[in-house]
């Protein structure tokens, strides 16, 4: 009568000086957590990524819990100076950004991001 | 949804009038008459409980019926049930029908899954009518929900409704948690076949055909006690072979395949949009679903009726129910390995080959 | 044969070696008279003398065996079950030993204690299987007034003619449940003093501690008496322990022409009183936990809508979880404080599910609440929303619609806006369903919201469907994997022209539900709000079907 979701899993690399995560599967209220904890701990690492490119082809679904987390992520990325990329989105993933207005604030971040690379030294935020 | 009784012109000269009346108002969709039918006649001081069971219910089965002739849609079937609500809401705040609880407290709700919530608000009503002080949960009441309320209200019974056969599954499920906490159960509404045969198979306590019946059971005294130390597992045996757990679990599975290979055996079937796709998908999966509720309950009749039933709603529908047959073949060659659920479909197709028909409530 | 030589000869003779074995041994003849017994068995039967008829000298039970024993012969083998029964106060088994001049010797073994111990385990089986049957009886309910019930009820049929469960006051009153044997229980409340019934008070606060307490039966006030009980033989109060707590008092009586309580099954009252009092502790702690959630929860449930200001509205909520009742939808009707103005209609998600996302469902309803002055500036109300909800730990927003419904003759005039949330759809008469033109930014996130308000005017029968992706996210279908989708949601309306707004919201519910079968859900809302049909549209003779047969 349950049905499990898919885990969601998460592939890291790590580039000279971005991050890329790979997503597959659901982002949902389930899993969307792992993402955030995976995004929290690369953004703690020094010296800071200057970009940090989620890779979301193989997203399988999104809910409000997977949209808040990127909206967390959106926020931790631009505090931290990092600058956040939402590569290959699904087409469900655009509308539901489209849909609840965030689609124009992720697209900014992407060109917008402080350019100032927080490379060395404390974050100031 | 057959009327729980049928039209009476017993006791008052104007209840066939009254009926026609009532059955107007609700197929023009026209609520404010609908009330007013309902207002007038109790002004005119026709009995409640003869305006809700023979002018209301009453009404409410020729929408049933006017469904399965295909002369409503679903939807019509839906409005024409939300007026006769308020048709029985505007009822319940007339003076008339004012009364003081003196008997007991009875909590009536409908099975999680049952939507048809009308049949369990009549006996409410009723109920309520004859003096009983009652808690009416409404419609897919989640056995979760109800024995929560059960716990913390003192009701001495429950009276469980539901109309449609393959939530009985379910409602056994409901019933067996009322019983594990020491409360007597009522069952109605058609699923529970003709004569409430499977109301003692699943081991309600008492069994009514309609809010009158169930009204006057009550009112002969109080249900008997469940057995506290009674399992239900008993009551049906079969269940051991596993074939309905395993059919319910790979339900989707099955009308995949065999919507497949229709296709293949029907090949006009290749034409169809997503639409009319749906809807092949979708009596496959009812289907499915009676067999299951059939191997539950260890009874080939219900789905013989089932198809039957069907043959005669796709035959109102213009549908030539041809496709049948081969489907139900079909789905018995999936199930090559459960014995049980084989038998109970070659007796379907037996059933469409010999063209037995029948009249029942709805199944859906 | 007299007795004098009989009583030196018993034991000494050397073919009668027995005279001092512990056992009674009796010898009788072919005849049945008696010829020897060993010094036991003079003990046991003073009176028995060589020369005696054997059946003159043993209870009935051991002649017939007696008798038994020489009917069947001396190749007959030994009946498995030894005849048994008393012989003065002490109980024996006995067993006989046939020679072929047809001489029977009896054993007799006594077997008083081990009968004893059989009685006993016997009553202890008993007693163990009602305490058994007590506790399941008793842990089923998390009902007070049927564990007292249950308490009461079992007590007059196990422990006493009459029992009476009662439990701590929570005002003046005193709740009493009575049951005489064979009878079914009564509740009543009694407004008096426990302490005026000797023991009663101690048993109800559980302190100090105290075990059961013989009444003196005189002392018996009325109301505890049953109607028709006649006069009572014994009383006793027993107090019902709770999980730490007290959970009442058990009183015990018995009829005039009863056995009077013994010390043991006093003991065994107290081990049932643990039992009930454990149950109706567990019950009260339940009840005032549900009470509790309750009151908390009657905020956070959907409310339940009908007609305002001439326009008709329904709602219908389906929470993710099926065992709770509230969850992150949420809708509100807010009809205008001055006659005239709109009415505020508010549907919307937050991001979640359960109890948590409810609080914030809970926040938001009486944010916009206190916003209601503003009601007829969307934007501005959003954005103070917005500032309301932002907070820099978390990033749990909630898209939302508003809708500013007043009705304008016959038509009904809805400004809608939607803040992040699904477009609401309007269903025309012709049966054409169109969506609303608005679009925004969710709230509680960003440090700005936009949002674009539209105006749809709605004519007598057409109807405004706001609805959460609850109801378009339902996975399912007859392949069991496929989105119900807004498509399947406008088919479904454009069938719903001219209904009514619960009808709509029911249909939609239904098919939903059906689309689901078992599947899991997200939290799931639809609210309609309908411009009323105008009276008596159709013709009616008392005989048209009118168009839907058509």
């Amino acid at each position: 009568m349950t049905t499990f979701p898919p885990s969601l899993h998460l592939t890291t690399v790590t580039a000279e000086d971005s991050v890329r995560i790979e997503i597959t599967g659901d982002l949902d209220y389930d899993n969307a957590g792992l993402l955030l904890n995976e995004v929290t701990a690369r953004l703690g690492a020094r010296p800071r990524p200057g970009d940090l490119r989620l890779h979301c082809a193989g997203v399988g679904a999104i809910d409000s819990t997977g949209l808040s987390v990127l909206l967390m992520i959106g926020r931790r990325t631009a505090a931290a100076g990092t600058r956040l990329h939402l590569d290959e989105r699904p087409a469900m993933m655009d509308r539901l950004l489209d849909l609840t207005g965030t689609l124009e604030y992720f697209t900014a971040m992407t060109t917008a991001a402080a350019p100032h690379t927080a490379a060395e030294g404390p974050a100031t935020t | 949804m057959n009327p729980s009784t049928p039209p009476r012109t017993l006791g008052h000269p104007h209840i066939r009038e009254l009926t026609d009346q009532l059955w107007n108002a609700v197929a023009t969709a026209d609520e404010y008459l609908a009330t007013d039918v309902v207002l007038r006649a109790l002004d005119d001081g026709v009995d409640p409980e003869t305006v809700l069971l023979d002018v209301i219910a009453a009404v409410q089965g020729t929408v049933g019926e006017e469904w399965a002739a295909n002369r409503i849609s679903v939807a019509q079937e839906h409005a024409a049930t939300a007026i006769n609500e308020r048709a029985v809401t505007a009822l319940a705040l007339h003076p008339a029908a004012r009364t003081t609880p003196h008997r007991g407290r009875i909590t009536v709700a409908c099975v999680d899954g049952e939507w048809h919530a009308l049949p369990a608000r009549l006996v409410a009503e009723v109920l309520k009518l004859r003096g009983w002080q009652v808690d009416y949960l409404g419609a897919q009441v989640p056995a979760h929900h109800l024995i929560s309320h059960l716990h913390t209200t003192k009701a001495d019974a429950v009276a469980l409704s539901s109309s449609i056969a393959t939530r009985l599954p379910t409602a056994h499920a409901a019933v067996t948690a009322c019983q594990a906490i020491g409360l007597p159960v009522l069952v109605g509404g058609a699923a529970f076949g003709p004569n409430g045969r499977y109301a003692h198979l699943l081991g309600a306590q008492a069994w009514a055909p309609d809010a009158r019946g169930a009204a006057d059971r009550l009112a002969q005294g109080p249900l008997p006690r469940p057995q506290m130390d009674h399992q239900p597992v008993d009551d049906l045996p079969h269940l051991a072979d596993q074939e309905y757990t395993l059919v319910v679990r790979n339900n989707h599975a099955l009308v995949r395949a065999v919507l497949l290979a229709l296709e293949d055996a029907f090949p006009a079937m290749r034409a169809y949009d997503d639409i009319q796709r749906e809807r092949t998908a979708e009596d496959l999966a009812h289907i499915v679903d009676f067999l299951a509720t059939a191997l539950y309950l260890g009874d080939e009749d219900l789905f013989t009726w089932f198809i039957a039933w069907t043959a005669e709603i796709l035959q109102a529908r213009g549908v030539p129910a041809r496709s049948l047959p081969p489907a139900l073949d079909l789905f018995a060659r999936e199930l090559k390995d459960f014995p049980r659920a084989r038998r109970i479909l070659r007796r379907g197709v037996e059933t469409l080959t010999t063209d037995s028909s029948t009249t029942a409530g709805t199944p859906a | 044969m007299d007795s004098t030589r009989t009583q030196t000869v018993t034991d000494t003779e050397p073919d009668f070696p027995w005279g001092r074995a512990p056992y009674p041994v009796l010898v009788a003849d072919a005849a049945g008279v008696l010829v020897r017994l060993n010094d036991a068995a003079q003990v046991l039967l003073p009176a028995a003398r060589p020369g005696s008829r054997l059946a003159d000298l043993v209870p009935a039970w051991l002649a017939e065996a007696d008798q038994a024993v020489r009917l069947a012969g001396p190749r007959s083998t030994p009946s498995r079950i030894p005849a048994s029964g008393a012989i003065g106060t002490r109980r024996f088994e006995a067993h006989a030993s046939t020679r072929d001049d047809g001489m029977v010797a009896w054993w007799l073994v006594d077997d008083t204690d081990r009968q004893l111990t059989r009685e006993a385990l016997h009553m202890e089986r008993e007693r163990t299987a009602f305490l058994a049957k007590a506790s399941s009886a008793l842990l089923s309910s998390l009902n007070l007034a049927r564990c007292m019930d249950i308490t009461a009820q079992l007590a007059a049929e196990n422990l006493a003619d009459a029992a009476l469960a009662i439990a701590p006051a929570r005002d003046r009153w005193l709740p009493v449940v009575s049951c005489v044997r064979g009878g079914t229980p009564t509740a009543g409340k009694e407004a008096i003093s426990p302490d005026d019934v000797p023991g009663l008070g101690e048993a109800l606060r559980g302190f100090p501690p105290v075990p059961s307490r013989w009444i003196d039966p005189s002392l018996a006030p009325p109301w505890m008496i049953p109607e028709g009980f006649g006069p009572i033989k014994a009383m006793v109060i027993t107090p019902l322990p709770g999980h730490g707590v007290p959970a009442g008092a058990l009183v015990l009586l018995r009829k005039e022409g009863s056995a009077a309580f013994t010390e043991e099954e006093e003991v065994f009252a107290r081990l049932f009183a643990a039992r009930s009092g454990a149950a109706m502790s567990a019950a009260r702690l339940y009840a005032e936990q549900t009470a509790i959630t309750d009151v908390l929860m009657r905020e956070l449930l959907p409310p339940a809508l009908h007609h305002v200001a001439g326009v008709h509205y329904a709602g219908g909520y389906r929470p993710s979880a099926d065992h709770e009742r509230i969850g992150g939808d949420f809708y509100d009707v807010h009809p205008a404080t001055q006659q005239g103005d709109p009415t505020l209609v508010t549907l919307g998600d937050v991001c979640g599910k359960g109890l948590e996302a409810a609080v914030l469902t809970g926040k938001i309803r009486s944010t916009l609440h206190a916003l209601l002055p503003l009601a007829d500036d969307h934007q501005r109300m959003l954005t103070l929303l917005n500032a309301a909800l932002l907070d820099s730990h978390h990033t749990r927003f909630a898209t939302l619609v508003l809708a500013s419904v007043v009705r304008d003759g016959h038509r009904v005039q809805v400004r809608l806006t939607s803040a992040g949330h699904p477009k609401p759809l309007i269903i025309r008469t012709d049966g054409t369903v169109e969506e609303a033109d608005t679009r925004g930014t969710l709230v509680g996130v960003l440090p700005e919201v936009r949002a674009r308000t539209t105006t749809v005017t709605l004519a007598p029968g057409e109807s405004c469907v706001l609805y959460t992706d609850g109801i378009t996210e339902a996975k399912g279908g007859p392949l069991g994997d496929t989105l119900f989708g807004e498509q399947r949601l406008v088919r479904a309306l454009s069938g719903c022209a001219g209904m009514p707004a619960e009808g709509i919201v029911e249909h939609v519910q239904m098919l939903v539900s059906q689309w689901l079968g078992n599947r899991r859900h997200d939290d799931m809302a639809v609210v309609t709000i309908s411009a009323p049909r105008t009276h008596h549209l159709n013709a009616v003779d008392g005989r048209t079907r009118g168009r839907y047969t058509s």
